[in-house]
């Protein structure tokens, strides 16, 4: 028997982001249409090789943020499943920090919820990047 | 007489650099107002800035309208939060 997945799915902390959770979005029948973001450590102009940022989040609260906003992504924004993950810890560049993935009927409410959970979450989940000093990993 | 809680204090980010500690577990007598525990805190931690910096969370629930209505009756935990940077 098959269980019945949840709408919601929230994952904070150190583990590398996952893929495979992606195919669960994709099961939903009455979903025409899988918006992806990923955010990545970007490399600043002259930060060198060794470039790092320290996230770090107030896990939560963060969990708590998260789950009121996709809520909203599902009951104002035409999101039928939702699926964030961000990581902690220390990440170099080009190292996936944060995946926000949204399933709905039509591309259109794909794209809106999907910027909405991404722009709401920068604004106002409790996560913060640092730069690492050298010597400081 | 008032008896003694205790708060637990965690820092992050920008907070905890300015500190140099992830958490700090301090004292208070019980109806004490959680504004001036944080402006006690601030005044010890002059490196911190204002408390209008920043957000504050009791026991992991965010104080949308400040500290300034809120006593402290038992011991719990004080998230200072500086503005956000995720994503």
């Amino acid at each position: 028997m098959r269980t019945k997945r949840p709408a919601v799915q929230i994952d904070i902390g150190p583990r590398p982001i996952r893929l495979e959770p992606l195919t669960q979005l994709m099961e939903d029948p009455t979903s025409g249409a899988v918006s992806v973001f990923v955010g990545r450590v970007r490399a600043e102009r002259g930060s060198g090789k060794d470039f790092a940022l320290r996230y770090e989040a107030y896990e939560p609260l963060a969990r708590k943020t998260l789950k009121g906003l996709s809520r909203t992504a599902l009951t104002k924004h035409g999101a039928r499943k939702v699926l964030i993950q961000h990581r902690t810890g220390i990440l170099r560049v080009g190292e996936p920090s944060v995946l926000v993935a949204v399933a709905a009927a039509h591309r259109k409410e794909a794209f809106v919820a999907c910027r909405y959970l991404i722009d709401s979450l920068k604004k106002e989940a409790p996560i913060w990047k640092t730069p690492v000093r050298r010597g400081a990993r | 007489m008032p008896t003694k809680v205790h708060l637990r204090i965690l820092l992050f980010a920008t907070a905890r650099e300015a500190v140099g500690r992830d958490e700090i577990d301090v004292p208070f007598e019980t109806g004490v107002a959680l504004r001036d525990v944080i402006g006690s805190f601030f005044a010890d931690h002059p490196r911190l800035g204002s408390p209008r910096q920043y957000r504050f969370a009791l026991d992991g629930d965010l104080l949308e309208k400040g500290p300034a209505s809120v006593r402290l009756v038992r011991s719990g935990e004080l998230a200072i939060l500086p503005p956000y940077s995720g994503g």
